[in-house]
């Protein structure tokens, strides 16, 4: 799937600003209506390190009221969750009615990088996507929205970006153990995604690949997947989409302006 | 699969003195082994009312060591329990390696209460059969030992128990009107724990029938059936 992605696509600052503006005021009207109409979310962000999860994350959440979304980031587990089955610490993160929960990193990592790694067994890794499916398939089936994004960046492209970031202090600390570990395993770890495409890519719970190569292209492709896939369950209680403020006007320009400044860490 | 339960076994006191003493002492003693293999235990206790969950509840307590179990009284959600899927409640309230969870009532509400007072829609009862199967699986591939009992009582000994529990006065807590209301519903709930069993019982975790209407044999019976199990599973 991801030889499908065109990385090479980029987008201006005009381009950004016209299919931002409208895409930003309905992002605010979408999170009041999952609200309203108490439906639960999940949004899972994974995808190569460096590629901008944590970006994606803060521009999508300013545009969040922030009583209706918890972030959680996903780590390796630690002492106490693992003496639980390994979807514990999911399960006890799941979205109530209403709520937005949003992964940086999610349970994608047990067949992603705990795969690569080894830090399970071929067994544990192939269970876990029975678990995984079992786990998604029961969600929906209760009425969670799951949208699944891949943040993808070619191999020269999360080379370069690790080692700009590794030569500054104040940028080093962002590259984790576990980015260095797909950087140097940059195939095995593809081939893991790929085969997880495979054997989760869902009708209630899809992954949508995003190039991460151009920031604001990437932006513009999470909003826009993001409000399309969430439509037919909250359209009807959306108002029209109006800025509801001058200020709020004021502050989406002033979010797109930032935007364009830079198109990644390594470059900012 | 509940009419074949054999209901005229009793045990007389004297018996159950010594086989319950001797229950409980290999109880507490494979307590110990199952915190040094650090498997967890979850056991689900449902029933008939008055069947007899707490009272079996409390033999297996007496046997732990209090550092190493939680018993979880499972009545209507509330709360953040109510405003999540159905098994996130159970999800969150899941023992760590090495200890026991023992749920007087459990998930099986879902297809139990739930289905009969009609709480789930059809298709939510239906699906959740396989949703329990994936849960349950998922404990057990993790190393969980899982003990699943039905209490089972004929309704003439319902009656009695009900009459016994309003006329002694320490006992009339246990006795309410929805007690009085889910008796009238006796062939419904038959049917859907016949179902229940039916499709909840993979090898990983069966259900255990334990014929109660007489005490002393449903406790021993279940004690039995916790000790031969935890034996085999941890040496």
């Amino acid at each position: 799937m991801l030889e499908q992605l065109d990385l090479t696509r980029q987008l201006s600052k005009d381009e950004y600003r016209a299919v931002m503006q409208p895409l930003k005021f309905e992002m605010y009207e979408m999170g009041r209506a999952v609200h309203d109409t108490k439906t639960p979310v999940i949004v899972v962000f994974e995808g190569w390190g460096t590629a901008g999860k944590g970006r994606a994350i803060t521009e999508l959440t300013a545009r969040l009221d922030p009583r209706g979304f918890r972030v959680y980031p996903i780590n390796p587990p630690s002492p106490r969750e693992i003496r639980y089955p390994w979807l514990h610490r999911f399960w006890s993160k799941i979205p109530a009615r209403g709520e937005i929960a949003i992964f940086h990193g999610s349970w994608y990592r047990r067949v992603l990088i705990d795969r690569v790694a080894k830090n399970i067994s071929k067994q544990e890794w192939r269970e876990a996507y029975r678990d995984i499916q079992d786990f998604e398939r029961t969600l929906a089936d209760d009425g969670i929205v799951i949208q699944k994004f891949w943040l993808h960046v070619d191999k020269r492209e999360q080379k370069r970006r690790i080692k700009k970031l590794l030569e500054s202090k104040t940028t080093a600390w962002r590259v984790s153990a576990d980015a260095k570990i797909e950087s140097k395993e940059y195939d095995a770890y593809t081939f893991a995604a790929e085969e997880m495409f495979g054997f989760t890519q869902t009708e209630f719970a899809p992954w949508t690949l995003v190039s991460a190569m151009d920031r604001r292209l990437m932006y513009a492709q999470i909003f826009e997947t993001l409000i399309a896939r969430l439509k037919p369950f909250v359209g009807a209680h959306m108002i029209e989409m109006e800025p509801s403020s001058e200020y709020d006007a004021r502050v989406i320009e002033s979010e797109i302006e930032d935007a364009g400044e830079y198109r990644s860490h390594a470059d900012a | 699969m509940l009419e074949n339960t054999d209901l005229t076994q009793t045990l007389d006191n004297a018996a159950y003195k010594v086989r319950m003493n001797a229950l409980q002492e290999k109880l507490h003693t494979l307590c110990y082994e199952t915190y040094r293999a650090e498997r967890p235990v979850v056991m689900v206790f449902e029933g008939w009312d008055a069947a007899g969950k707490g009272g079996t509840i409390r033999r297996i307590a007496e046997a732990l060591d209090p550092r190493d179990y939680i018993v979880y009284p499972i009545a209507a959600p509330e709360g953040e329990d109510k405003t999540h899927h159905y098994l996130y409640r159970f999800w969150r309230r899941l023992p760590p390696t090495g200890h026991f969870a023992i749920f007087d009532r459990s998930w099986y509400g879902r297809v139990l209460v739930e289905r009969i007072e009609q709480f789930a829609l059809p298709h939510e009862w239906q699906r959740a059969y396989r949703e329990i199967n994936d849960f349950e699986r998922e404990l057990t591939e993790f190393g969980t030992i899982v003990f699943k009992f039905w209490l089972h009582i004929s309704p003439e000994e319902q009656l009695k128990r009900f009459q016994a529990r309003s006329a002694v006065l320490y006992k009339q807590w246990k006795l309410t009107d929805e007690d009085w209301r889910n008796r009238e519903k006796w062939q419904a709930y038959h049917d859907a724990v016949n179902d229940m069993l039916l499709k909840t019982s993979p090898p990983n975790a069966p259900w255990s029938v334990v014929p109660a209407n007489d005490k002393n044999f449903g406790r021993v019976f279940t004690l039995e059936t916790i000790v031969e199990k935890l034996e085999k599973e941890i040496k």
